[in-house]
C-alpha cells in the first residue's frame, strides 16, 4: 500500500514536469491590454545606444505623422468635405510604410492616439470655417456638389456632440459602486473595463443614436438607474428567482443598448432596446461584463460594471 | 520570422518594452506556463487569471534576473509564486478539509493501460479536483520540490499540517485512481 502511495507522487512528477498545455489565444490581448494599461518602462542605462536608435526612430516617425496630419487638416479641407474614411486611409499608408519591429511600439502608440484624437474631432476645421458667416456662401459654392451642403451639416451635429466628451467610445464616468460582496471582483478590474472596450470597440459603431455620447459628472439624483438598480449576480437555474439579468427602472429609459462581453473582451451578448429579458443561456457560469449606454430624460448616460452569472 | 533570435536579445527586448519582443516570449513559453497554471488553479478561468499575473510579475522583474542559471527555471518559479499568490487572495473561498471527500469529476473516457499509463489531462483533471489545500502541497512537495518546511512557511501551516495534507492529497489521489481502473474493469 505504502508503495503505491509513494509512486503516485512519481507517476504525477513524471507525466506532468515538463508537460504543456495550449491556452484560448485571447490571453494575448489580455495581457497586452494589462501591458498598455502601464506606463511606459524606462530604459535601463545600460542600453542607452538602443535608447537613442529608438528615440531617432520615433522622432523621424512622428515627423511623418505630423506631415500626414497637416495634410489632412490643413489641405484636403480646402479640397472637398472630408470624411472620416478619408482620414483614416491616408494614415493607413503610412503606417504600411513603417515596419520596422523596432519602431512598431511606439509607432502603434502614437497611431492609436491619432486615430483617436481623429474620431473624436473629425472636422474640427470645418466647424470653424462655417463660423466665419462672410465667407460661408462662398465657400458652399465652390463646392458645387449637393451632398456636400448635407454633410455639413450632419458635420455639425457630429461636432456639438462631441464637444462635451472626451470620446466617443468611452463611457461617462459613472462606474458602478458596487456595496456589495461583488466588490472585490469589480474593483479588481474596473481598472482595466475601460481599456477592454476602448481596445476592442477601436472600430464599431455602438451607439444609441448616431455618434451618441455622453455628459459626464451628471447629478447622481436626475440619474433614472442608480447604481444599485444593476444587480451584480443572477441565477438562471430556472427556480423563479433572478432567473433574468434585470435593471430596475430601464424600461423608463426612452432607449437603451446593453452589451455583454466575457473576461477576453468577446461581446456574447448585445440588444438594442434591452427589456431585461437575457437569461444566459448562451454562455457558462462565470463573470462577465456589462456596458449599458441609456438615454434618461434626455440625457445619454452609462453604466459598466461586472456582472456573474451561478446557476449554482 | 525572427526564430533566431537569441534569449539575450529577447530579454533585453522586453526589458526595453519592446511589445514585439513581449509577445514572442509569451508565445514562446505559454504552454509550458499554462501547464502549471492549469495544475495549481481549480479551473481552466482561474488557471488563465494566474497565467496573467504570472507573466505580468515576469515582465517586471525582466531585470532582476542575473543571467545565471536556467532562463526557464527562473520562468517557473515565477508563475508558481503567482499561482501561491493566487491561492493566498482566495483563501477564504476555499475548502480545505482533512477528510477524505468522494468527488469526482466527470472524466473522458481513457483507454488506459491498467495503472501504469495515464495521460497528463487525466492527471491534471484529478489534480483539480483535489481539495484546495491537498492540491497546493501535493504540486509543491511532489512536482516543484519544496521540503516540508518550506511548504509549511509558504502555506503558513505548521510542518505536521503541511505533511498530513501532503498523506492525505496523495491517498485521496490514489483512491480515485483505483477507483477508475476499477470501474473500467466490468
Amino acid at each position: 500500500m505504502n508503495n503505491e502511495i509513494d509512486n503516485i507522487g512519481d507517476l504525477f512528477r513524471n507525466t506532468l514536469k515538463d508537460h504543456h498545455i495550449d491556452s484560448d489565444a485571447h490571453l494575448w490581448n489580455r495581457l497586452e491590454t494589462q501591458l498598455s494599461a502601464q506606463p511606459p518602462i524606462s530604459v535601463p542605462k545600460t542600453s542607452v545606444i538602443h535608447h537613442l536608435t529608438w528615440v531617432k526612430a520615433a522622432v523621424a516617425a512622428s515627423v511623418i505623422i505630423s506631415a500626414a496630419l497637416a495634410f489632412n487638416y490643413i489641405y484636403l479641407p480646402f479640397k472637398n468635405a472630408t470624411t472620416n474614411t478619408h482620414s483614416n486611409k491616408s494614415i493607413q499608408t503610412i503606417e504600411n510604410k513603417i515596419d520596422s519591429p523596432l519602431v512598431q511600439n511606439e509607432v502603434q502608440n502614437s497611431q492609436i492616439e491619432t486615430k483617436q484624437k481623429l474620431i473624436s474631432n473629425p472636422n474640427k476645421l470645418i466647424v470653424s470655417k462655417k463660423d466665419t458667416k462672410t465667407d460661408d456662401n462662398s465657400f458652399l459654392s465652390n463646392n458645387n456638389s449637393p451632398s456636400s451642403r448635407s454633410d455639413n451639416s450632419s458635420i455639425i451635429n457630429q461636432q456639438h456632440n462631441s464637444v462635451t466628451n472626451t470620446s466617443p467610445n468611452s463611457i461617462a464616468n459613472n462606474s458602478p459602486t458596487q456595496n456589495n460582496t461583488a466588490v472585490k471582483v469589480a474593483s479588481k478590474k474596473d481598472s482595466i473595463l475601460q481599456s477592454i472596450n476602448n481596445n476592442i470597440d477601436k472600430n464599431q459603431s455602438e451607439t444609441i443614436s448616431q455618434n451618441t455620447t455622453f455628459h459626464q459628472d451628471l447629478n447622481k439624483d436626475n440619474d433614472l438607474i442608480k447604481d444599485a438598480d444593476i444587480p451584480n449576480i443572477f441565477t438562471p437555474n430556472s427556480d423563479g428567482i433572478n432567473d433574468y439579468f434585470v435593471i430596475k427602472n430601464i424600461e423608463k429609459c426612452n432607449s437603451n443598448h446593453l452589451v455583454i462581453k466575457d473576461r477576453n473582451g468577446r461581446t456574447i451578448f448585445e440588444k438594442l432596446n434591452y427589456q431585461n429579458d437575457w437569461d444566459g443561456h448562451n454562455v457558462a457560469d462565470g463573470v462577465y461584463f456589462f456596458f449599458l449606454k441609456y438615454n434618461a430624460n434626455n440625457n445619454n448616460l452609462g453604466k459598466m460594471g461586472s456582472i456573474t452569472i451561478k446557476r449554482q | 520570422m525572427h526564430k533566431n533570435i537569441s534569449e539575450e536579445k529577447l530579454i533585453e527586448g522586453c526589458i526595453e518594452g519592446n511589445r514585439y519582443a513581449q509577445k514572442m516570449l509569451f508565445e514562446k513559453y505559454r504552454s509550458l506556463m499554462f501547464a502549471i497554471c492549469m495544475r495549481y488553479a481549480k479551473s481552466k478561468n482561474e488557471a488563465e487569471d494566474v497565467m496573467i499575473e504570472g507573466f505580468m510579475k515576469i515582465y517586471s522583474s525582466l531585470n532582476d534576473f542575473k543571467r545565471k542559471g536556467s532562463f526557464e527555471g527562473w520562468l517557473k518559479r515565477i508563475m508558481v509564486n503567482a499561482a501561491i499568490n493566487n491561492y493566498r487572495s482566495n483563501l477564504k473561498h476555499y475548502y480545505n478539509s482533512t477528510i477524505d471527500d468522494d468527488n469526482f469529476l466527470e472524466l473522458k473516457d481513457e483507454k488506459d493501460n491498467f495503472k501504469t499509463n495515464y495521460s497528463a489531462e487525466y492527471l491534471i483533471n484529478l489534480i483539480q479536483g483535489l481539495p484546495d489545500g491537498y492540491r497546493m502541497v501535493f504540486n509543491l512537495y511532489e512536482i516543484e520540490g519544496y521540503s516540508h518546511k518550506e511548504i509549511a512557511e509558504i502555506m503558513n501551516i505548521s510542518i505536521s499540517t503541511a505533511k498530513t495534507q501532503l498523506f492525505y492529497a496523495k491517498k485521496t489521489l490514489q483512491k480515485k485512481l483505483t477507483k477508475i481502473n476499477q470501474d473500467e474493469m466490468y
